[in-house]
């Protein structure tokens, strides 16, 4: 069995010969160490950001001789690509300003650029922006990485997309002062952001799944360490999991299953997310924030797939050892009867210990053998 | 109101100063009401205007809010309020403070404590931040917040320049926990005096009391308990 049939047999519920192993994404900085190499790419998991389609091919690249080396079973394209010709703006302190108005900055430590600011001021500027700057998701060029990315696959690793949630780019575009500010005093302005960042990605989803997407995964988070980020009825009056149906529905169309991404505790989202917004599957399952897998796996494991979840925190901070007693608990509660992908709780960051995650990875292929025994 | 009169004339106030005071009171007990109900932006301040207008003095108003913001802390610790509700405090907070300030006299607008607030090196994260300098501010601390990235010796450069009472680090990364560490040593080096705390999603009490910072805040409203007891100053009064 290869890799992409390993996740296949998984992702429909069905037991592999072994778990299938992946990572949402692997910080430039730690591919680096992996392949033993020096990059000069400027780019970030949060939005489009190589305007260099070189770089952009070369990006790819190095994820995929870095997830052969280490031996994953599925790989994600990062982030859509910008369309042809595209330039991007740069603001006069260095930052880069993405299509939605958010401005980046560079970590130096992933060597990635985070989204750190936003340049809308006011409500008018937001209007401005929603009427006449919106992007266009089918302007050419936008799957260019995914088809780079495709052909040098040749569907050895199952292929997954990684897209973003409408909810947390608004968020992210507003910053969450001004999110909170005009959800209470302009709830319509908040709401058409995130209704025009729904259509973009059923437009984009359509052209991605036209590649024979396996997985279609939404980063951008709804919960925080203690819980949702909003109260659920909010994030129900905002639209935000009908929201995610359509775009779930436009992925199945094509067969893909639709995979979404939190951080934070869950648990109080879990039957919106199934029953309204139907996806297909969960990632990160974050433990730090008190997700129990195993619990999940008993109460929803028959119709979610399960993407998680050993400790980013752990992986970090502590010991091959007892990264190894993780990897196998989470195997023994979320693995069998298939639907489970192990995984960090979010993905391989360029500060964590590299000896912890290829721990997790040995451990996975060690304990993760159906029928699972531990 | 039969209190009311009794309280007349055991303190032998005059009747007109009663009314002012019972209607001070219903004031802030509104303010307070309209935080813990986060009514928004513009109904706090328009309490705040009226209360103001009605003679209610600056100092009432901002201990008004304390309670309001306490209540509004308690809640989320509850898990009835959520994020966004930090926030939308955080939001009228400011607005009652920016209306309230240039009216505080001399001796009440002497700071509770001084705060020197970053993310560490290796961070660029701030919301967690951001929100702690509003509440503290709030709170009525003067902070310098001296923004993400911050390594151990600019920490270091600012606790010389400025001379804080406590300082206050924030991480969402694990690759800003060493940072910490090395902050908290060099901290202690340079001022006997000055306090840490830190906070952030991958940070615990554990972890906190092995790099011997003085303390650890789950959040931003507990890092404001932990502030007023470290300032001396754990009631409200």
């Amino acid at each position: 069995m290869n890799s992409r049939e390993r996740v296949l047999k998984a992702i429909n519920f069905e037991e592999p010969d072994m778990v299938p192993i992946s990572e949402l994404s692997i910080d430039l900085s730690l591919m680096e160490k992996i392949l033993d190499i020096k990059k000069d790419i400027t780019y970030s998991s949060q939005s489009a950001l190589i305007s260099d389609r070189e770089k952009e091919r070369s990006l790819y690249d190095i994820y995929y001789k870095t997830y052969r080396k280490i031996g994953l079973d599925l790989i994600y394209c990062i982030s859509t690509s910008l369309p042809d010709n595209y330039e991007l703006k740069k603001l006069s302190n260095g930052q880069l300003v993405d299509e939605l108005g958010r401005t980046c900055t560079f970590d130096p430590t992933s060597k990635t650029q985070t989204v750190t600011g936003t340049v809308f001021n006011t409500e008018e500027d937001v209007e401005k922006f929603l009427e006449y700057e919106f992007p266009d998701p089918e302007a050419p060029g936008r799957d260019y990485g995914l088809r780079h990315l495709k052909k040098i696959n040749k569907e050895t690793m199952a292929l997954g997309f990684h897209i973003r949630e409408p909810f947390a780019q608004t968020w992210e575009a507003l910053t969450p002062v001004k999110f909170v500010y005009w959800m209470h005093k302009n709830l319509s302005l908040v709401k058409k952001f995130i209704d025009k960042l729904t259509d973009f990605n059923i437009q984009l989803i359509k052209i991605l799944c036209q590649h024979d997407l396996d997985i279609i995964i939404m980063g951008g988070d709804l919960c925080e360490a203690k819980g949702p980020m909003l109260p659920p009825h909010r994030f129900r009056s905002l639209g935000v999991f009908d929201a995610m149906r359509r775009q779930v529905e436009m992925a199945h169309r094509y067969n893909t299953k639709f995979i979404k991404h939190t951080d934070g505790f869950v648990d109080p989202l879990l039957e919106d997310l199934l029953d309204i917004a139907k996806i297909d599957g969960l990632h990160s399952l974050d433990p730090s924030a008190g997700v129990d897998i195993g619990k999940i796996k008993k109460n929803y494991g028959d119709r979610l797939i399960l993407h998680g979840n050993i400790s980013v925190d752990n992986l970090a901070t502590k010991r091959p050892e007892e990264i190894i007693e993780e990897t196998k608990n989470a195997i023994k509660a979320a693995s069998p009867n298939g639907g489970h992908i192990l995984s960090s709780s979010n993905s391989w960051y360029g500060g964590g210990k590299l000896e912890n995650y290829l721990a997790m990875v040995e451990t996975g292929r060690k304990y993760g053998k159906y029928p699972i025994t531990l | 109101m039969k209190s009311n009169i009794t309280y007349v004339r055991f303190f032998n106030i005059p009747k007109t100063k009663v009314s002012i005071m019972s209607n001070s009171s219903d004031i802030l007990e509104n303010i307070k009401e309209c935080f813990i109900k986060l009514e928004g932006p513009d109904r706090i301040k328009e309490l705040t205007m009226k209360a103001l207008d009605s003679g209610v003095e600056a100092n009432q108003l901002i201990k008004a809010i304390k309670k309001g913001l306490d209540e509004v802390g308690q809640k989320y610790e509850n898990s009835e309020y959520f994020l966004s509700d930090l926030v939308m405090s955080g939001v009228m907070a400011s607005e009652v403070t920016n209306l309230v300030k240039p009216r505080l006299q001399s001796g009440e607008s002497e700071p509770m404590g001084k705060v020197l607030l970053g993310t560490v090196k290796g961070d660029i994260h701030d919301i967690g931040k951001n929100l702690v300098n509003n509440m503290l501010t709030t709170q009525g601390f003067e902070v310098i917040d001296i923004g993400v990235d911050v390594s151990p010796e600019k920490f270091v450069e600012n606790i010389q320049k400025h001379k804080p009472d406590i300082l206050a680090m924030s991480c969402l990364l694990t690759t800003g926990m060493p940072e910490m560490s090395k902050t908290v040593r060099l901290s202690k080096k340079v001022s006997s005096e000055v306090k840490t705390m830190i906070g952030g999603r991958p940070i615990t009490k554990e972890f906190a009391d092995e790099i011997g910072a003085d303390a650890y805040g789950r959040d931003a409203f507990e890092s404001i308990d932990l502030a007023r007891k470290m300032v001396g100053s754990t009631t409200i009064e």
